[in-house]
């Protein structure tokens, strides 16, 4: 008995000897993409996205509105390319870092002297990092003056508030690992504020510290928060963000024709002949209307070779634009970390406080309102600005102005918004610039 | 397509940064050194058979990995640019090629680098490698500071090859430093930080600087301004550097029992001689801030001829409480027994040499000049380091304010609770008025004018002084008087670093005794002239009383304490 006829299958055999082998790579290519891996038309563009499980996110065609820069600014994109570049950067970290009091701060000694490209990581994934914060913020601004956060998207709007108090979350966690007076400092300063919550303030307080100052076992707690259990919960509302949209109906857009820009109120389709006038609706008032693969249309559509309703393609269209924006992003992202270093100052000491000792610069609007009020400043006004903030979808209930900035419907609203967020930026930016010793008012030239 | 473009074109510009990237986080010139080195060691090679040897050899990362310095595993790389320690060819070369000097028992293989030279084993840039970057706990030891890393492992008594440390524990001693400072199995100060492990969290610079400028680091410390030559200083350094709270050669239960057993010890009886004082004066090294004779610290008071100014009871009190008499004083209270403080008493009691000259002019310099300053504005070399300071004599408004009467009162009978001494005992009434003369004609210009109007103040106290009085006091006190005087009422407010002269601490007991509530009373309701105290007639008068109270309260010189001025002369 030969070893042939135990080990080769019969039909391999039938074919002869190990010929069966032949167009292996091509079986193995297959199996992984199962299409062409450069999809020729428009049904394999739809299956490209709709197949892939990186891409399904996305649907297979989308309203070229959607992909105007000005729709969206790109924020919520930037912001969600700002969490991959620190996922990537903070888990590469991770594999230097030492959540001890006796060693957190050498190890930022040593990313900086003795770990190759130690020093760029660190510095990207700070950077990274004060930018996602600033990106949500901005996202969220502009989600509420283009009145995207109005029914039937409310849920998704709370999501995203939430989805804000965990940028926060993670970032003032991470912000205590390099065991520096910095972070030492601030964080003694952003806890206390938690202390000043009424009768739980003091046990919240005592639950994050695990202790009654900031020592070796808040590292470990805030080290576990940072880097296991908020991602772990930022990456599922993530998702579950992302998912909303298109349940949602997809980006917020303009009843009928109101949209303020006379242009658009027709499709203008370059390669329609002359004399077929589209006869629909650039953004027909069905709700609910969703698409499938084939682009299928519930009335027959008066142009043909005119994608119904100026949707396009998701491959390349959208894939293009996220692709450039994600370079774009990381690009600068490492101009700045090439040209920026991530500060880092004395080991922490407890025993020497500096002064004043300030907290990250995302929360220092509300140190400056709780040098005038522990409870208000702390508890208080955020308190009902967050309460606000997810109540607002549910408090605006009269319809219109969905997805067009500044609408003349909303002007009251916007006005509000724009007052509340000014008045946080110019606390923010007067605690962080003009408070000097004892928290005096200094200027800072 | 244009998004295409775009894709394109900072696709090709991430590309350049990711290459700048790569470029800015591998300096790799450790390659360039050891390039250098095999082509210089060809140079120099003596056989074929080195030249083979160095024909094989490829450039790569040099490391040692070091066990059992009670530490972790230390990883130096320090040979990775030093090629050359070993090789007694480059004895003449320029650094990093060159041979170290033969150090026995040392080698590199079993010690590496950075036990020795500290600075960053690990780094492989010299600015990294060398502790350069900021906040490095340990940068490179250069020249006599290299003995502080010998200290690790061989502590006292020093090896002859340690002679800068040798001389700065010599030098701590000469200093009189541990009359302030504490340090493990050495001194007991308990006045300034403890030292016992000042190299550890310090940096040669620091530690430099703190000599030298006590203040730079501390607005706040009371260090004096040591007058130490730079040869003594950078042996000091050397010497506090070493001091890491414990060297690689104790262990931690031995050190623990012998701290135990050392602080357990008394300090050492001695005859009550005058000799014996002598003998203690010179070991506890007073003249490194005293002035004895012709040996002069240049931070304390004369002692020359301390025995006809303070009788043997005072100098006792002063040296077992440096702070009983004046609240004030920097004097540290030294590690001895009653026997040596006896001693050292009846040893200063016999400093009464002294010849008084017989111009107020000469007088002036002899006896005042060391606080008051030469041209009388209270800055003599001692003066920085008094508490309250000496008054300043060209400050004409205070003086246009002050009583003749008080003024030589001050002279004859000193300020108590300040270094002011009496002396009355040196000056007869006619020297205390001709001295009291010369000030005011020699800084004052005999501009000194009766104060004009007159104060109308109670003879006596109406507000009897009960507790609800003294609280009443203490509430207007936090209101209006914490500023300078400072919540505890010691003069330290937050104010008072900036004002000269400095708020009276109210919780001196020997000022406030032989002072009546009516100057009290007077100081508060009409400020004191020439000093940063405003007038506070404003408030209620009983308020001002309960102040008085509350001041009593402060100095604990109660009510028992009310008399009139003028009783004071008659009592001593």
């Amino acid at each position: 008995m030969s070893v042939h006829e135990v080990v080769v299958p019969q039909s391999i055999n039938e074919n002869g000897g190990l010929a069966g082998f032949r167009g292996i790579h091509r079986r193995i290519w297959n199996s992984v993409f199962r299409k062409p891996a450069i999809p020729q038309n428009e049904l394999e563009h739809s299956k490209a996205v709709a197949d892939n499980f990186f891409l399904h996110i996305h649907s297979a065609k989308v309203h070229d509105r959607t992909l105007k820069f000005r729709t969206t600014l790109g924020l919520g994109l930037l912001s969600f390319f700002m969490f991959i570049i620190l996922v990537v950067t903070g888990v590469l970290l991770m594999f230097y870092y030492v959540p001890t009091p006796a060693e957190a701060y050498n190890r930022m000694l040593d990313l900086r002297g003795a770990v190759f490209f130690g020093d760029i990581l660190r510095n990207l994934h700070r950077w990274a990092a004060h930018a996602m914060v600033l990106l949500v913020v901005l996202h969220m601004v502009r989600v509420f003056l283009t009145g995207a956060h109005k029914a039937p998207r409310e849920f998704n709007w709370c999501i995203g508030v939430v989805l804000l108090l965990l940028t926060l979350f993670m970032s003032f966690t991470g912000y205590l690992l390099p065991w520096d007076q910095l972070a030492y400092w601030a964080i003694v300063v952003g806890t206390s504020i938690a202390g000043y919550a009424p009768v739980v303030g003091k046990s919240m307080q005592f639950v994050l510290l695990g202790d009654y100052s900031v020592g070796g076992e808040a590292l470990l707690r805030f080290y576990v928060l940072h880097c296991v259990a908020l991602p772990a919960v930022l990456l599922a509302l993530v998702g579950a963000h992302f998912w909303r949209i298109r349940k949602d109906g997809g980006l917020a857009r303009p009843h009928g024709n109101e949209e303020g820009d006379s242009s658009n109120t027709k499709a203008t389709v370059s390669h329609m002949q002359p004399g077929e006038a589209p006869s629909f609706e650039r953004f027909p008032a069905r709700a609910g209307k969703t698409y499938g693969l084939m682009c299928v249309v519930e009335r027959s559509s008066p142009a043909t070779k005119v994608e119904p309703e100026c949707q396009v393609q998701s491959w390349p269209a959208a894939l293009n634009r996220e692709l450039a924006l994600f370079v774009i992003s990381l690009l600068v992202l490492s101009i700045f970390a090439l040209i920026f270093k991530a500060p880092l100052e004395d080991p922490a000491n407890p025993l020497h406080p500096p002064n004043p000792a300030k907290a990250p610069w995302y929360f220092l609007g509300l140190q400056e309102l709780v040098s005038y009020d522990a409870f208000w400043g702390g508890i208080g006004i955020p308190g009902i600005l967050v309460l606000l903030a997810l109540l607002a979808p549910y408090l605006e209930w009269r319809k219109g102005g969905e997805g067009v900035w500044f609408h003349r419907s909303r002007s009251a609203a916007n006005w509000m918004f724009l007052t509340i967020m000014l008045t946080l930026g110019i606390l923010t930016i007067i605690g962080s610039l003009f408070r000097g010793v004892n928290w005096q008012f200094t200027v800072p030239w | 397509m244009r998004v295409r473009l775009i894709l394109l074109i900072v696709s090709l510009l991430q590309a350049v940064v990711a290459v700048a990237v790569i470029v800015h986080s591998t300096d790799e010139t450790w390659r360039d050194y050891q390039l250098e080195y095999y082509h210089q060691a060809m140079g120099r090679a003596s056989s074929p058979a080195v030249k083979a040897a160095i024909e094989r050899s490829g450039l790569e990362i040099k490391q040692e990995f070091l066990v059992g310095f009670g530490e972790e595993t230390r990883t130096d790389r320090c040979r990775t640019c030093h090629m050359a320690i070993e090789d007694p060819n480059f004895a003449d070369g320029a650094e990093p090629l060159r041979s170290h000097p033969p150090i026995p028992e040392h080698p590199f293989a079993e010690f590496g680098c950075t036990i020795c030279h500290e600075g960053n084993g690990r780094a492989l840039t010299e600015d990294y490698a060398h502790g350069k970057d900021e906040f490095w706990p340990e940068p490179l030891l250069r020249g006599p500071y290299i003995e502080a890393a010998c200290a690790r492992c061989h502590p006292e008594p020093y090896l002859e090859e340690m002679p800068h440390i040798r001389r700065g524990r010599e030098l701590f001693d000469k200093y009189a430093c541990g009359g302030c400072h504490t340090l493990r199995l050495i001194s007991r100060g308990k006045l300034g930080p403890d030292l016992t492990d000042v190299g550890d969290r310090f940096g040669i610079p620091y530690l430099d600087e703190s000599i030298r400028v006590p203040k730079a680091n501390m607005p706040t410390s009371i260090m004096p301004l040591l007058q130490v030559p730079e040869q003594d200083r950078i042996d000091l350094v050397v010497f506090l550097k070493s001091q890491r709270g414990r060297t690689l050669v104790e262990d931690p239960v031995t050190l623990r029992v012998t701290s135990k057993q050392w602080k357990e010890v008394t300090p050492p009886e001695v005859a009550v001689s005058v000799e014996a004082g002598k003998d203690a004066v010179a070991r506890r090294s007073c003249v490194a801030c005293h002035k004895l004779g012709p040996l002069d610290g240049g931070i304390a008071p004369d002692l020359s001829y301390i025995g006809r100014l303070r009788n043997r009871d005072y100098i006792t009190v002063h040296l077992t409480d440096p702070r009983a008499h004046n609240t004030g004083s920097p004097m540290p209270s030294f590690w001895m027994s009653q026997s040596e403080r006896d001693a050292i008493a009846s040893y200063l009691g016999t400093l009464t040499d002294l010849t008084i000259p017989l111009s107020p002019a000469d007088q002036y310099k002899l006896l005042c000049s060391r606080c008051h300053g030469a041209e009388g504005k209270g800055d003599g070399v001692i003066a920085e380091v008094l508490l309250p300071r000496p008054r300043q004599f060209t400050n004409r408004q205070y003086f246009s304010w002050l009583s003749k009467g008080r003024a030589i009162r001050a002279i004859r009978d000193g300020v108590p609770g300040t270094a002011m001494p009496p002396f009355g005992a040196l000056l007869d009434s006619t020297g205390q008025e001709a001295i009291f003369r010369y000030v005011v004609s020699t800084f004052l210009a005999d501009s000194l004018r009766p104060p004009t109007g007159i104060r109308q103040v109670p003879d006596s106290n109406p507000q009897v002084y009960t507790e609800s009085s003294v609280a009443s006091g203490a509430a207007i006190f936090a209101l209006r008087c914490y500023g300078c005087h400072g919540r505890m009422g010691n003069g330290k407010g937050p104010n008072a670093p900036d004002m000269l002269p400095r708020p009276r601490d109210l919780t001196s007991a020997p000022f406030f005794e032989p002072i009546s509530d009516k100057r009290i009373f007077e100081s508060i309701t009409f400020g004191v002239v020439g000093t940063g105290m405003p007038p506070w007639d404003f408030l209620p008068e009983t308020q001002r009383w309960d102040l008085v109270n509350y001041v009593r309260s402060l100095s604990n010189t109660g009510a028992a304490a009310v008399r009139h001025e003028g009783e004071r002369s008659a009592r001593q």
